[in-house]
C-alpha cells in the first residue's frame, strides 16, 4: 500500500515503508497466479474429458479393511460386528 | 506378492478422543459462562479474566482448535491409517503432535483469560503461541504425508484428498495471517493496519471456517458415514467434484463478512457472487452424504451413530444454504452485527462438528475397545437433548438478531430514529436467556454421552495395535485402459500437495494483490494522524478486555447509522491500525466515532459503573480499569513497532513519546478535576478515556474534497 505522507522538515511528498515491506509478498503471489492458472487450466480440461475414471472400486474398497486376518488366532483384533 | 502384517496405532487415537471430550465440555462451559454474562454481566464476579470480552475468545479458541481440531486429528488418525493400510508414520511425531496441541490449548487459554489477545478473532493466540501452531502444525503434516509416501493402497481416496487440502490451506492461512511484529513476549502488532488487515483477517476467518471446520469434517464424514451405514457413498464421482469445486470456491468468500464496510466495493461483489457459487459443491456434498442411506433409513432409527451423522449433515446443509443467503447484500444489511450471525454459526458448530463429533466417538470407543456401545438409550437421550439444545439456542437468536436490527432501523415519522441503542437490547434479553437454556440442555446431552462413553470403555478391551495386513504397493501396476493423468497425481500425494496449494491459492491472491496495489483503495485522508503515545496504550488495553468483540467501530452507509452514529467509515481512516478493531457484533453501540460524543467524566464514570450512566446497560464495570497502572517503560518500543510497520512518527518520536503521553495525561485528569472526579498517575482508565476520546475525530478536520473522494462511490442509503 502506498500512504502518501507529508512530513515537515521534508521537502517532498515520500512513500513509506509499508509498500516496500509489502513488495517481496506481492511478487511471490504474482509468481504463484500464474502457476495456479495453469493448473486451473489442466483442471477444467480433466472435467471435459471425462478424465476420473475408475468411481466403482474406491468406495467399496473402503468397506472392507476393517476385518483382517481371521485365519491365526493370535491376533490381537477381533472384529466387534 | 508377499502379504505385510503390521498394526494400526490406537493409542493415539485414543489420547485425542479422550482430549475431544475433555476439551468439548471446557469449551462449551466456557460458551455458557458468556451466554449468561450477555443478561447478567455481574457473573464475572469482577474479575478481569471472566468478563465476556475475555470468556469469548477462550470459548471459540477452545471450541474451534481444541474440541473439533482435536476431533480432527482423531478422525484422521483413525481413518487415514485405515486407508492406507499403513501404521501412521511416525509413533514419536503422533507423541509430540498430541501433546504439543494440548500445550498449546492449555496455554492459549492461560494467555487469554489474561488478556494476552492479538486482537483479531479466531486468531487470538499471541506471537509465541502462533509460532508453536505452526510448529506442531509441520508435525503434523509430516505424520500425514509420510504415511501417505508408505500406504499400501494406490488409490487415494476422497476422504485423504479433503485432510490433504485441510493442511495446506490451513498452514497457508495461518502463516499469512499470523503476520504480526512482537513488541514485548506477549504483545504484538498485526503487520497490516486497517483495511487491509481487514481482508486478510477475514479471509481468513471465513477459511478457518471452511477448512477447518468443514474440508476436514467432509473427509471424517466421506469415511465414518460409508462405515457406519456400511455401504459405498452415494456417489463417487460426486464426491470428487464436491471436492474440487469446494476448495476452489470457498477461498474467494471471505469479503462477505465485509459488506458494506471500508473494502473496496469490487472486493465485495466479488465476495457474494462466490458465496453464492458455493451452494452448489455444499449442497452436492450434503446430498452425497444423505443419498447414500437411501433405502437403509432403517438403520437411522436403530444405530445411534447414524443418528447423530444425519443431523450433522442436515445441519450442514441448512448452514451451507443460509450461509449464501447471509452474504446477499441485502440480507446482510439486515443480519451484520446482529445475534443472527451468531445463531448461523452455532448451527453448524453445534450441529455439524458438534453431532458429527459425537456420531464418530460413538463408533470409535466400542471398536478400539472391541465391544459394544453401553447404551444405545442414553446415545437416544443424548441425541434428543442435543437436538432440542439446538433448536432451542439457534430460534431465540435468530428472533433476537432480526428482531433488533429491525429495531436499529425504525424511524418516527418526524424521521427521528425511533429507538436509544440500549432499548434494543434490552427488549431481546428474554432471548439471550432462552439461548443459554438451549445451550445448557446441549452440554448436558455432552455429560450423558461422557457417562456411556466410559461405561463403554470399563466394560471393554482396549487395542492399542489393531493388527491389519496387506500387499505392498508393488512399483509397477499395470493399468486397466488409459492411464489418465489425475492418475498420476494421485500417485505422488506430495505432488498432490502442491496442486492442492495452487488451487486454493487462486482466489486468495486475486483478492488480495490488487488491494495491496492499488492506492486508490485507501484513499489518503490527510487529517488522519498517528495515534498519541496515550492512546496507543489505551487502544492496546481496549484489545486486551476485547471491547470489539461487543462493539464495532465500522458505521455502514444506511441511514439509520449515519443518523445514530455519524459519517459512514472510511477505508483512509484505519490506515494506521494494527490491528483494525472493525468488530463483527453489536452487542453495545458503534464506537466509530464516539470521540468527543461525551465528556471525560461520562467514561470514567461509565467505565466505573455501566449502569450508572446507562440504565439497564449489559456492560460489566471495569473496576480493575481504576487500579492498574499503564507501563511507560513500554511506550518506546510500542513507538518505535509502530515506526517499522509504516506509522509516520517522527524520526527518534519514541525517546520522547512518554512526554507527550504526561503532557496529554495531565490535560485529561484536568478535565476530570472540572467534574469533580480524580484518579492516580498512569492509570489505565486515562489511556483508555484518551483513545476513546479519539475515535472518528481526525476526520472531522479533512478539507470535504477528501472524505468525498474517499467514499468509495457509496451514497447514503436508506433501509
Amino acid at each position: 500500500m502506498t500512504n502518501l505522507i507529508f512530513r515537515p522538515g521534508r521537502s517532498k511528498y515520500f512513500y513509506t515503508s509499508k509498500f516496500a515491506t509489502m513488495s517481496v509478498i506481492i511478487l511471490l503471489l504474482v509468481a504463484s497466479l500464474s502457476v495456479a492458472l495453469l493448473f486451473l487450466g489442466a483442471f477444467l480440461w480433466s472435467v471435459r474429458n471425462k478424465q476420473y475414471d475408475d468411481d466403482y472400486s474406491p468406495p467399496r474398497r473402503i468397506l472392507f479393511d476393517d476385518s483382517p486376518t481371521l485365519t491365526n488366532n493370535d491376533n490381537k483384533e477381533l472384529t466387534s460386528k | 506378492m508377499q502379504i505385510e502384517k503390521f498394526y494400526y496405532d490406537n493409542k493415539t487415537v485414543k489420547l485425542f478422543a479422550y482430549a475431544v471430550c475433555f476439551w468439548g465440555v471446557v469449551g462449551m462451559l466456557a460458551g455458557l459462562w458468556a451466554a449468561i454474562a450477555l443478561y447478567y454481566p455481574a457473573i464475572n464476579l469482577g474479575l478481569p479474566a471472566t468478563t465476556f470480552g475475555r470468556m469469548r475468545p477462550v470459548h471459540t479458541n477452545a471450541v474451534i482448535f481444541a474440541f473439533v481440531g482435536n476431533g480432527i486429528f482423531m478422525g484422521v488418525y483413525y481413518s487415514l491409517q485405515r486407508l492406507c493400510k499403513a501404521r501412521m508414520y511416525s509413533d514419536k511425531l503422533s507423541k509430540i503432535h498430541f501433546w504439543g496441541w494440548q500445550t498449546i490449548i492449555l496455554v492459549g487459554a492461560i494467555t487469554l483469560w489474561a488478556g494476552k489477545t492479538s486482537g483479531k478473532e479466531y486468531a487470538e493466540l499471541e506471537w509465541p503461541l502462533d509460532i508453536a501452531i505452526a510448529v506442531v502444525w509441520v508435525i503434523f503434516g509430516i505424520n500425514l504425508f509420510g504415511t501417505l509416501l508408505k500406504r499400501r493402497e494406490k488409490h487415494i481416496y476422497v476422504a485423504i484428498w479433503f485432510y490433504i487440502a485441510t493442511w495446506v490451506t490451513v498452514a497457508m492461512l495461518h502463516i499469512v495471517n499470523s503476520i504480526e511484529l512482537p513488541v514485548t513476549l506477549w504483545k504484538s502488532y498485526s503487520w497490516y493496519a486497517g483495511v487491509q488487515d481487514a481482508l486478510v483477517e477475514w479471509w481468513y476467518g471465513h477459511n478457518a471456517v471452511a477448512f477447518f471446520l468443514t474440508t476436514p469434517y467432509l473427509g471424517l464424514m466421506y469415511y465414518f458415514l460409508p462405515k457406519a451405514a456400511n455401504r459405498p457413498i452415494y456417489s463417487y464421482r460426486l464426491s470428487i467434484i464436491h471436492f474440487w469445486a469446494l476448495i476452489f470456491i470457498y477461498i474467494w468468500a471471505g469479503p462477505h463478512h465485509l459488506l458494506y464496510t471500508a473494502l473496496p466495493d469490487w472486493a465485495q461483489s466479488l465476495g457474494v457472487v462466490f458465496s453464492v457459487m458455493l451452494i452448489a459443491p455444499s449442497w452436492g456434498g450434503m446430498l452425497n452424504g444423505l443419498f447414500t442411506l437411501r433405502g437403509a433409513w432403517d438403520k437411522v432409527r436403530e444405530e445411534p451413530v447414524l443418528k447423530f451423522l444425519v443431523v450433522a449433515i442436515t445441519c450442514y446443509g441448512m448452514a451451507t444454504f443460509e450461509g449464501p443467503m447471509l452474504s446477499l447484500k441485502n440480507v446482510n444489511a439486515i443480519s451484520h452485527f446482529t445475534d443472527w450471525t451468531i445463531a448461523h454459526v452455532h448451527i453448524g458448530a453445534l450441529g455439524w462438528n458438534g453431532f458429527l463429533t459425537f456420531g464418530v466417538l460413538y463408533y470409535l470407543i466400542p471398536k478400539m475397545w472391541n465391544t459394544q456401545l453401553y447404551s444405545k438409550k442414553l446415545a437416544g437421550t443424548h441425541f434428543w437433548l442435543g437436538t432440542i439444545g439446538i433448536v432451542l439456542y439457534a430460534v431465540p437468536l435468530y428472533w433476537a438478531g432480526f428482531t433488533q436490527s429491525m429495531m436499529w432501523k425504525s424511524f418516527t415519522d418526524e424521521g427521528q430514529l425511533r429507538f436509544q441503542f440500549l432499548e434494543t437490547v434490552t427488549h431481546i434479553l428474554p432471548m439471550y436467556i432462552t439461548r443459554s437454556i438451549g445451550g445448557a440442555i446441549y452440554i448436558s446431552g455432552v455429560f450423558v454421552m461422557i457417562y456411556n462413553l466410559r461405561k463403554t470403555i470399563l466394560r471393554g478391551h482396549f487395542v492399542a495395535d489393531e493388527a491389519a495386513e496387506a500387499a505392498p504397493l508393488s512399483g509397477t501396476v499395470q493399468p486397466h485402459g488409459r492411464q489418465y493423468w489425475h492418475r498420476w497425481i494421485e500417485k505422488r500425494p506430495l505432488q498432490m500437495l502442491v496442486f492442492s496449494l495452487i488451487a486454493v491459492a487462486i482466489g486468495g491472491l486475486i483478492e488480495l494483490i490488487p488491494t495491496f496495489l492499488v492506492k486508490s483503495n485507501i484513499p489518503t485522508i490527510s487529517s488522519v494522524k498517528p495515534y498519541t503515545p496515550l492512546e496507543l496504550h489505551g487502544r492496546d488495553i481496549y484489545v486486551r478486555e476485547g471491547c470489539y468483540l461487543c462493539h464495532s467501530q465500522m458505521i455502514r452507509p444506511f441511514r439509520d447509522e449515519v443518523a445514530r452514529y455519524g459519517e459512514y467509515s472510511k477505508a483512509g481512516e484505519f490506515v494506521y491500525d494494527h490491528p483494525f478493531q472493525w468488530g463483527s457484533k453489536r452487542t453495545g453501540p458503534d464506537l466509530a466515532r464516539i470521540g468527543g460524543k461525551y465528556p471525560d467524566s461520562w467514561h470514567f464514570n461509565h467505565m466505573l459503573d455501566p449502569s450508572s450512566m446507562s440504565p439497564g446497560s449489559i456492560m460489566p464495570s471495569y473496576v480493575w480499569l481504576f487500579d492498574h497502572e499503564i507501563d511507560t517503560v513500554h511506550t518506546y518500543k510500542m513507538i518505535k513497532a509502530m515506526q517499522t510497520l509504516g506509522v509516520p512518527y517522527p524520526d527518534g518520536y519514541a525517546d520522547r513519546a512518554n512526554n507527550d503521553l504526561v503532557v496529554q495525561e495531565l490535560a485529561i485528569k484536568a478535565s476530570l478535576k472540572a467534574d469533580k472526579l480524580s484518579t492516580g498517575t498512569n492509570k489505565e482508565i486515562v489511556a483508555v478515556i484518551a483513545y476513546l476520546q479519539r475515535l472518528g475525530k481526525d476526520i472531522k478536520a479533512a478539507p470535504k474534497e477528501q472524505t468525498t473522494a474517499a467514499s468509495d462511490g457509496h451514497a447514503v442509503m436508506g433501509n
